[in-house]
């Protein structure tokens, strides 16, 4: 077996994974790049100060512990550098909140299976509406949630960290992890909602979602 | 945190069997206390014993089987639309300069 490699290097296997964190968070792709930079900057700088978590013959904990601290210091690095620069710090309004406590859990399922008036959904309905729903609506979905529930969903859904992953990335305790993650993932469900809906009106069909929009 | 099973339930039959081999060692779960670990459960988050706790609830319901399956495939969907991209060709070499600068300056 190899011993460990440099910190530096294996950092880079995270590259696409935290290229795509900055892309979720900064405004333009140049400024996604600027924030990739710094960031292995900074690791490279305190690469010293790293301790992985957990047991160190274990190469994925190891490679886990790596990926939360890069992305502990790429999103402190947008939180100092470009959220001080136009002046918003992401919060949580209190009409959003209230709103989507009130919203179930399923929000997508329960919809649809209200829309079949059964108990249970059949599985070709449920593979029609996921099939018809594609990449492009996820995306836009993403886009459209609000800064924290964006990166909780972020890191988690597409990145598969686990709950103390992220928590260790964004400081923050697990509790908020998982309470951000849950309405992340319901406003996720019910913009997707929305969407389908209204390309279904609009198309008059229901295909319409996977159709490229131009 | 509101209690997710207040603002809904699943209509009239939910589902949950009867309890079989009520001698079995582990309790079962019922539609609401499966739902609760759902996103626990996808998420590899839940402890070996809970985890098979669910497993077995959905061995036994139709109903849960259909919503933890549906929300597997969403949570495929969201990662492919969240993973299309990756850094731009030349971004590593860039980044890679620039370490190997620093690190010998």
């Amino acid at each position: 077996m190899p011993g460990p490699r440099p910190v530096e290097e294996a950092a880079l296997d995270h590259l696409d994974a935290l290229y795509r964190f900055a892309r979720r968070l900064a405004p333009t792709p140049e400024d996604a790049e600027d924030l990739v930079q710094e960031t292995y900057v900074k690791a490279l700088r305190a690469a010293h100060t790293f301790t992985p978590v957990g047991d160190a013959t274990d190469a994925s904990a190891a490679s886990a512990s790596l990926r939360s601290w890069l992305f502990k210091i790429l999103h402190t690095t947008f939180l100092n550098e470009y959220r001080r620069a136009q002046r918003t710090p992401a919060t949580e309004s209190f009409d959003t909140l209230e709103a989507l406590d009130a919203t179930g859990e399923y929000y997508l399922y329960n919809h649809l299976l209200a829309e079949h008036g059964g108990a249970v959904l059949p599985q070709s309905a449920e593979e029609e509406v996921l099939g018809r729903l594609g990449v492009e609506d996820v995306r836009t979905a993403l886009a459209a949630l609000p800064e924290l529930y964006r990166v909780a969903v972020t890191l988690c859904d597409v990145e598969g960290l686990a709950y103390r992953e992220i928590a260790a990335a964004l400081d923050v305790p697990m509790g908020t992890v998982m309470s951000r993650l849950s309405r992340g993932r319901k406003q996720l469900q019910r913009i997707l909602w929305e969407q389908s809906a209204a390309s279904r009106d609009a198309a008059g069909e229901p295909r319409g979602l996977k159709e490229p929009r131009a | 945190m509101n209690d997710p099973t207040s603002t809904r339930r699943a209509p009239a039959s939910s589902g949950q069997g009867q309890a079989g081999n009520m001698g079995d060692m582990r309790a079962m779960l019922n539609c609401t206390a499966a739902e609760q670990r759902l996103h626990r459960f996808l998420d590899h988050e839940l402890t070996e014993d809970d985890a098979a706790e669910v497993q077995l609830h959905l061995e036994q319901c139709e109903n849960c089987r259909s919503r933890f399956r549906f929300e597997a495939g969403l949570r495929r969907l969201v990662r492919q639309g969240g993973q299309w991209e990756g850094a731009p060709v030349g971004l590593g070499e860039r980044i890679l300069h620039l370490l190997g600068r620093r690190a010998t300056s």
